[in-house]
């Protein structure tokens, strides 16, 4: 447990008659940017606030940086920043005292960092945090979670209000200046296209479960579409499900040997249109379509529950 | 810092008050107690024999006035920090700082504490120092038996709201609870409620004469304060309980509040 960042084991969270967090096992190496999955209402942010302290599991455990969640918190909030979804600060400091109050928590707060991130993000350092816009908002949430000097970075929807030029800054600052020091940034977003640019890892969660949690390239590399045409063909493979179908046209998400599936297919009598690679957010879909048949969008039909974690 | 931020919350309020009270207490003690002013008050000599000065200062103005300004004061002062995170939902920005919920729980209570205390001590000394002022006679006045009683009073009556505040998770809705149990407990006389011997003290206006000892001290009137016409120890006592009892309630809440 001492390698990795964030460890739960059967983490489970129950607010009143709704399951936020249902089981859940993650596994977050240290020194790895990990992507954080899911859609509104899977369970992201109350994972977030169990590992914080800021609410309590109903069953299971988990360790922080090596620290037991609820027993050692003061030791997890020392070395980890945070970022919260609402990014609500106090309204009536601005940012240079709010730099002032936050700096007195952490022994390893950089000043140099501040002035750094200031520039480099364009704080208005001297307007009262509620007058500063959305992106501005965040960018601040940002600068005291940048400056922390902290060993695990845990980000909720970072990007939010950010424009284009800022994100794509805010990101190489992350790759740059805080995974190449070795620390971990475990970022929960929607924004795929933002965590396919500097993560590592991904998990994905879906009502509270871990749908996938694997190495951004292995999933890369080894999920596929095949497309089939033929009569018969199977609605069940392990490690394949049938994402849609169409007339005589089937659509199947590979894990992996996808190449040898195809070839099975087609020693039983299909044929084969296409073996392509998936990028991250068909993945994301394919498996969320897969969990909810009624999301919008959805033509498949359920061919098959798969394990996805490796 | 977080004593810092608490003060950044509620300093205008403070300092509201202190202007009141010292707008109160110096200008109508140098008025009631001028030569001429109607209370027989003769330069460098003590005042203890001065009858209209007890008809004047001390039954009018200690005892109504700033009792009712340090309630108010007390009421308004414990939801403004507390009440702040509530409003600004910023408790999740905070208890993930790298600090118990009982630290900055007691940071923040302990800020408006000691405001209150400041604002009690500005009453007497005020009050005593106008008096010194005016008729240039240094009274050996027991500072701290003045003191006492108006900063327990105030005390727990803030305390009472700012832990009504934390249970209710707003400053507004803690300042209603709060004026509610003070109305309620104002008119518990009325409704003939026989308390238990150990909550005796919560009724018949006992905090309010608490808050008064001041101007009673004032009026040589130590028999109005407890029929034994003693200093008001047991009473003091359990206000001072209660004064400590609230934030220990407070931070029993704060500890398993989930954000």
């Amino acid at each position: 447990m001492n390698d990795t960042a964030v460890w739960t084991e059967k983490l489970v969270k129950v607010y009143s008659d709704v399951t936020a967090v249902d089981g859940l096992d993650l596994n977050v190496p240290r020194g790895v940017a990990y992507g954080f999955l899911g859609r509104n209402g899977a369970g992201k942010s109350s994972t977030i606030r169990i590992l914080l302290g800021l609410a309590r599991p109903t069953a299971g455990r988990g360790t922080v940086l090596g620290f037991p969640i609820g027993r050692e918190q003061l030791a997890i909030l020392e070395r980890t920043a945070y970022v919260s979804e609402s990014k609500t600060l106090y309204g009536n400091l601005t940012p240079r005292e709010l730099v002032r109050f936050t700096s007195g928590f952490y022994s390893s707060w950089s000043d140099p960092s501040v002035k750094k991130y200031s520039q480099l993000l364009e704080i208005p350092m001297d307007r009262p945090f509620s007058k500063l816009s959305q992106g501005n908002k965040t960018k601040v949430c940002l600068l005291l979670a940048l400056s922390q000097g902290a060993d695990l970075l845990i980000l909720d929807e970072p990007a939010t209000g950010l424009d284009p030029v800022v994100l794509d800054e805010f990101l190489r600052i992350l790759v740059q200046d805080v995974i190449s020091e070795g620390k971990t940034v475990f970022i929960s977003s929607h924004q795929l296209s933002d965590i396919e640019q500097i993560a590592d890892w991904v998990g994905l969660i879906h009502h509270g479960k871990l749908l996938l949690e694997a190495r951004l390239d292995d999933i890369k590399n080894q999920f596929r579409w095949v497309t089939a045409a033929g009569s018969g063909l199977p609605t069940k493979s392990p490690g394949a499900m049938l994402v849609a179908s169409e007339g005589n046209f089937n659509k199947y998400l590979v894990k992996k040997n996808a190449d040898a599936f195809a070839a099975e297919l087609g020693r039983q009598g299909a044929t084969v249109a296409e073996v392509s690679p998936m990028g991250l957010r068909e993945i994301f879909l394919a498996l969320v379509r897969k969990e909810d048949p009624c999301t919008p969008g959805n033509v498949g039909e359920i061919a098959e529950a798969v394990s996805y974690s490796f | 810092m977080y004593a810092w931020k608490c003060w950044r919350d509620s300093r205008s309020r403070f300092i509201f008050f202190l202007i009141v009270i010292l707008a109160v207490c110096v200008p109508y003690t140098i008025y009631a107690a001028r030569p001429g002013g109607g209370t027989g008050i003769v330069r460098g000599a003590s005042l203890s024999g001065v009858a209209h000065l007890w008809s004047w200062v001390p039954t009018v103005l200690l005892q109504t006035l700033i009792p009712l300004i340090a309630l108010f004061a007390a009421l308004v002062l414990a939801p403004a920090s507390v009440g702040q995170e509530y409003r600004e939902q910023t408790l999740g920005f905070l208890f993930t700082r790298p600090r118990s919920r009982r630290y900055l729980n007691w940071t923040c209570w302990s800020v408006g504490a000691s405001e209150i205390l400041g604002l009690t001590a500005a009453a007497v000394v005020g009050t005593f120092g106008a008096l010194i002022c005016v008729s240039r006679y240094l009274y050996s006045w027991r500072l701290l038996e003045a003191t006492l009683p108006l900063f327990v009073g105030a005390a727990a009556i803030y305390s009472m709201t700012y832990c009504l505040t934390v249970l209710a998770g707003s400053g507004e809705r803690g300042l209603s609870y709060g004026v509610g149990i003070l109305v309620i407990s104002f008119f518990l006389p009325l409704l003939d409620v026989t308390l238990p011997p150990f909550l005796s003290h919560l009724g018949h206006g006992h905090l309010f004469r608490l808050l008064s000892v001041l101007g009673f001290m004032w009026a040589g009137c130590e028999s109005a304060i407890a029929p034994a016409g003693e200093f008001p120890v047991s009473r003091l006592v359990f206000y001072a309980l209660l004064a400590v009892a609230f934030p220990v309630f407070a931070q029993l809440i704060q500890e398993r509040r989930e954000v």
